[in-house]
């Protein structure tokens, strides 16, 4: 989510002066998503929730979330003054809020947490308090005020929304004088008996005609009255699915023309989704259209439905009380055989380095090395006694290597070396290039330590890892010179 | 295996694209963070839908002073199920088996959408003072806890104290 960062919440007025506000906040958030409520209903046992939340809630268990009341979809009606609360809040609410930030940074930048703006303004002096308050009460009721023009602007907006969108698509026209939506070829005749009074069409008819005919009331009730006459575009009706046959589950799904694929209970799911979709999508002030209710729906195939990761699966992390353990581990034989042929490959490469180990050092240093690289390294070795190096390119144990036999750090050092090898390889080679001889002349030990380490770690690739050019050869980041690093300049400086 | 599963799955689809769970979600850390309550604690491991939660038990109960580690994972269809909720402490409990699993009504049959992280670890520790020995998972404690509260306090001692040996040995 792109607006992870900057979530309007209600904690946003803690520590601010209008701190009170959070709890007024609260109670303009639906108890499900903990959104502001959208399309509010009202619940027969009086408990308002979002439309899709209370829809989604009632499908679920057909209860009230608040109360345990057994509720039905059905018996929901919208709760246009929480509705128009709510939209007159957010439209004011970054406005308060900005005035309550900014003054809960100027009193000292006390507890204020989200503010930036610290000054370190001590408000010692009594009257410098009371100018302050006063501003304070001044600032809060011209922001009132602003606030009051910006929700009015709101309000516009919707009589504007409610005008030109929300012209529900049924194929049907309003008569110009009452208001009444009929079929188009049905107004002339019924122009001829129309008296301007509404035709008992059910509520939302009426409460138009209402405010079109009544000369409309200055703005307060007026948007109230106009989203009331929104779309009364059918509500989709909710099925019993056991009487259902699948074939006849999946031509309902067609027709409504959403995705009838899958097994029965995914289809019922999905319809279940669907019907909560549209239908609070006809509850609502301001529907959206069918494409992005089918894309919701899409949204949520991905999550929950059909093509979700781990549909209907049990959450991992506890094993289910029926599991068949032996049948799981059948099941998944090969799997696991593959695994344990891994890990063999793993060790057999390890144990073979080991007897190479003990077996050069019997041999010891009689054995000249084949190539430019190795004859360089070597030398060195010789000569400090240290390191006897094989032709192989495996190091012989040497007299003090701390880690001989602690299998454990040697894992650690070489999933580092590794880690860093891979990470600068392209760096690394390009100045290798240049000084390769230098280097290889100066630290023969810490090379030394690099192939022994890359031997661990990759014994499949020495041979290529031979030459001194190669690019896949690699200096290991972590080894520690054995020499004191006063040798290491001194010889530089020699060069 | 869960573990491999939910690597390849990669959370991060999942809880990207679920914009209602994640918002939710979001939300109720958001609270938790700025207006914490005394006594319980809740965090995202790295994916928003798997949670670690503290609770410290209530004072006056055989767990006062000891502090209790949960982990919560939230179904893709949240608030409308419950998460799962574990112990990760071992804790000894008439209705908490020695895996962690919770017996909870509000956490199984007697979930609602309106619940929350919040609310549900003040439940739990309610629990911790009052557990609902008619239906126990754990017949030993739901005896001892009416006869024996000595004893009991004594097992619960010890059970917390497995955590701290199984840490160190950890470590």
């Amino acid at each position: 989510m792109d607006h992870r960062l900057d979530i309007a919440d209600s904690t946003d007025w803690i520590g601010t002066p209008l701190a009170p506000f959070q709890s007024l906040e609260n109670a303009l958030r639906c108890q499900v998503c903990k959104d502001f409520y959208d399309t509010p209903m009202i619940t027969s046992c009086s408990h308002t929730f979002c439309s899709l939340c209370i829809r989604k809630a009632l499908t679920s268990d057909g209860k009230c979330p608040a109360c345990r009341a057994s509720d039905q979809a059905s018996k929901l009606r919208r709760n246009w003054a929480v509705q128009e609360i709510v939209d007159a809040f957010q439209a004011a609410r970054p406005a308060a809020l900005k005035v309550a930030q900014e003054h809960g940074s100027l009193k000292e930048g006390r507890e204020g947490r989200r503010n930036k703006l610290k000054r370190g303004f001590q408000d010692t002096n009594p009257e410098d308090q009371e100018e302050e308050l006063s501003f304070q009460s001044r600032k809060t009721r011209s922001q009132s005020r602003r606030a009051a023009a910006a929700a009015s602007s709101q309000e516009v907006d919707d009589i504007m929304d409610g005008e030109e969108e929300h012209q529900p698509d049924d194929g049907l026209v309003p008569c110009p004088i009452c208001n009444t939506r009929m079929k188009e070829e049905a107004v002339y005749a019924h122009l001829d008996r129309c008296d301007g009074q509404p035709s008992s069409q059910g509520r939302s008819t009426r409460s138009r005609s209402s405010a079109t005919t009544l000369k409309p009331p200055p703005r307060q009730s007026l948007p109230q009255q106009l989203k009331a006459t929104t779309p009364p575009s059918e509500r989709i009706p909710q099925l019993s699915y056991s009487i259902l046959k699948d074939n006849a589950l999946r031509k309902k799904l067609q027709e409504l023309g959403i995705a009838s694929w899958g097994p029965r209970p995914l289809l019922i799911r999905r319809h279940t989704e669907w019907v909560n979709l549209y239908n609070s999508n006809c509850d609502s002030s301001r529907p959206r259209s069918k494409r992005e209710l089918l894309a919701e729906l899409e949204t949520w195939e991905r999550t929950q439905g059909g093509s979700a990761p781990n549909a209907g699966s049990a959450p991992a992390g506890v094993m289910r009380k029926e599991f068949d353990g032996q049948a799981w581990a059948r099941s998944n034989h090969d799997h696991f055989e593959d695994l344990i042929a891994q890990a063999r490959k793993k060790m057999i490469p390890t144990d073979a380095a080991k007897e190479d180990q003990t077996g050069d050092h019997a041999t010891g240093t009689t054995q000249e090395p084949p190539d430019q690289d190795m004859g360089d390294k070597s030398k060195p070795a010789t000569v400090n006694g240290e390191r006897n190096t094989a032709p192989n390119g495996q190091i012989s144990g040497s007299r003090d290597n701390p880690y001989e036999g602690n299998e454990e750090a040697l894992s650690i050092i070489r999933k580092k070396v590794e880690a860093a090898n891979n990470g600068h390889s392209t760096r690394r080679s390009s100045t290798e290039d240049e000084d390769v001889p230098m280097a290889n002349a100066l630290l023969p030990s810490e090379q030394a330590r690099a192939e022994e380490m890359q031997d661990s770690i990759e014994p499949l690739s020495a041979p290529s890892r031979r030459s001194p050019l190669s690019p896949t050869r690699k200096k290991p980041m972590f080894s520690v010179p054995e020499e004191p690093v006063e040798d290491y300049e001194t010889e530089t400086q020699a060069h | 295996m869960s573990t491999d599963a939910a690597e390849k799955t990669a959370p991060q689809p999942r809880s990207a694209n679920n914009g209602n769970v994640t918002k939710r979600l979001q939300t109720e850390l958001m609270t938790l963070m700025m207006s914490p309550t005394p006594g319980i604690s809740a965090f995202p491991n790295d994916d928003l839908l798997n949670w670690t939660a503290t609770i410290s038990g209530p004072d006056g109960t055989p767990y006062a002073n000891l502090t209790f580690k949960l982990s919560f994972e939230f179904p893709a269809n949240y608030p409308y199920a419950p998460p799962t909720v574990l112990f990760k402490t071992p804790i000894y409990h008439p209705n908490i088996d020695f895996s962690g699993r919770i017996c909870l009504d509000i956490l199984k049959d007697k979930w609602s959408a309106i619940y929350n992280v919040q609310s549900v670890l003040l439940s739990l520790q309610s629990l911790l003072g009052e557990p609902n020995n008619a239906s126990p998972l754990n017949g030993q404690a739901a005896e001892l806890w009416d006869k024996d509260p000595v004893e009991y306090k004594k097992l619960v001692l010890a059970r917390h104290k497995d955590l701290a040996d199984e840490e160190l040995a950890g470590l």
